[in-house]
């Protein structure tokens, strides 16, 4: 069975290996993420993040993974005009906004230490994929439209690369409730970015998302990136090279 | 009805009728009646990429209906204009493809921190 599922830190995590012998490299990756879920985990008291904000890790005792992705994380926020923060405005540490990506990406590095070519890690959405499918084709891979996830509204060829995706069901859901006082409308309602790596899609995706409109500009002024915007007027705009990678 | 509400409709449902959630989340169960009408506001958690947090809404005593005040990538400020790359996005009206994938990127909503914020509000109903 080349495709197998998981539900780890609250998300569906889909791992598809097209040249495993073996269970062994979906083990490895399902462990992998178990392993950053308890490191990272804002829930569990004693995960190192928790720790490390309680005060009780000094930084130079923090793991590599927790400096690798601090630094990405202040990395990010340097790149995207502080749309990125790696602080709540409580002043908790958050670097949950880079975890997603840079555990998919470090899942995909994972499984080509081992060997593997063809085969693609997602969860919840973030995806990198190596090489070919099953068919032998660039991996299909379809955008939910943000009005009905369970439509697809574009289908993808990717191969090398990755995808991310930002906006909610749940903000879509307030266009729907124009009168509810608790809520305002969005001007847009979902946005797609293709990178290099599921890593780079994932952090500039979530910062792109915060500027609204202005964030598919910036990702077309970003070098390596290709982005699709659906606004809340059912217009999509996108970057581009992005029609490129559309199959239909 | 999209995933996000039938999903909602759900989880009310198991809340209303004090099944508890079952899904391995260290939830206490949840209380089936003798709340306080109101609206109660669950504390904000953190997903992986964001933050969530929800309202309650009690009527006679039970759960009638959950707003979610906060989802992921709710943090724009201020507004950052990249002029020039305008002129070069495409634009096009969003249609449905007849096309299957095995593989979709879309948002999604972390469901533990939804459940979290949602029982921090349930538990000021009691």
């Amino acid at each position: 069975m080349p495709r197998h599922t998981r539900q780890i830190m609250g998300m569906p995590v889909i791992v598809e290996i097209h040249d495993a012998a073996d269970l062994a490299p979906f083990d490895a990756v399902f462990a992998h993420f178990h392993a950053v879920d308890d490191r990272f985990s804002p829930y569990r008291r004693d995960s190192e993040l928790c720790r490390f904000d309680r005060g009780e890790i000094p930084a130079l005792a923090l793991s590599p993974e927790m400096r690798d992705v601090l630094e990405l994380a202040e990395l990010t926020e340097d790149q995207t005009q502080g749309y990125f923060r790696i602080r709540r405005p409580d002043g908790t540490l958050d670097p949950s906004g880079v975890v997603k990506g840079w555990a998919v990406k470090r899942a995909a590095d994972l499984l080509r230490g081992l060997g593997h070519r063809h085969f693609c890690v997602e969860i919840a959405g973030d995806i990198e994929l190596s090489g070919l499918d099953a068919e032998g084709g660039p991996w299909r891979v379809g955008l939910s439209n943000p009005f009905a996830p369970d439509e697809i509204i574009k289908v993808l060829g990717l191969s090398d690369c990755g995808i991310a995706t930002s906006g909610t069901a749940a903000r879509g859901q307030h266009i729907y409730n124009p009168h509810d006082p608790g809520h305002k409308i969005t001007r847009i309602v979902s946005l797609t970015v293709v990178g290099p790596d599921v890593l780079e899609a994932d952090r500039f995706v979530t910062a792109a998302f915060a500027m609204e409109e202005d964030g598919i500009a910036f990702i077309e002024d970003t070098p390596g990136l290709e982005g699709y915007m659906v606004g809340a007027d059912r217009v999509a705009t996108m970057t581009s090279g992005f029609r490129d990678l559309v199959l239909s | 009805m999209n995933r996000w509400k039938a999903n909602c409709r759900i989880l009310v449902s198991a809340l209303a009728l004090g099944t508890g959630l079952g899904l391995g989340l260290g939830l206490g169960p949840a209380p089936a009646r003798g709340l306080r009408d109101g609206s109660y506001t669950g504390r904000s958690y953190s997903a992986y990429y964001g933050q969530v947090q929800v309202r309650a809404v009690i009527r006679r005593g039970r759960l009638a209906r959950v707003e979610v005040l906060r989802a992921p990538h709710d943090r724009s400020t201020s507004r950052y204009i990249a002029h020039r790359a305008l002129p070069r996005l495409e634009r096009e009206v969003i249609a449905a493809q007849s096309t299957r994938v095995r593989h979709v990127s879309g948002a999604s909503l972390d469901s533990r921190a939804y459940l979290k914020s949602l029982q921090s509000a349930l538990d000021r109903a009691i």
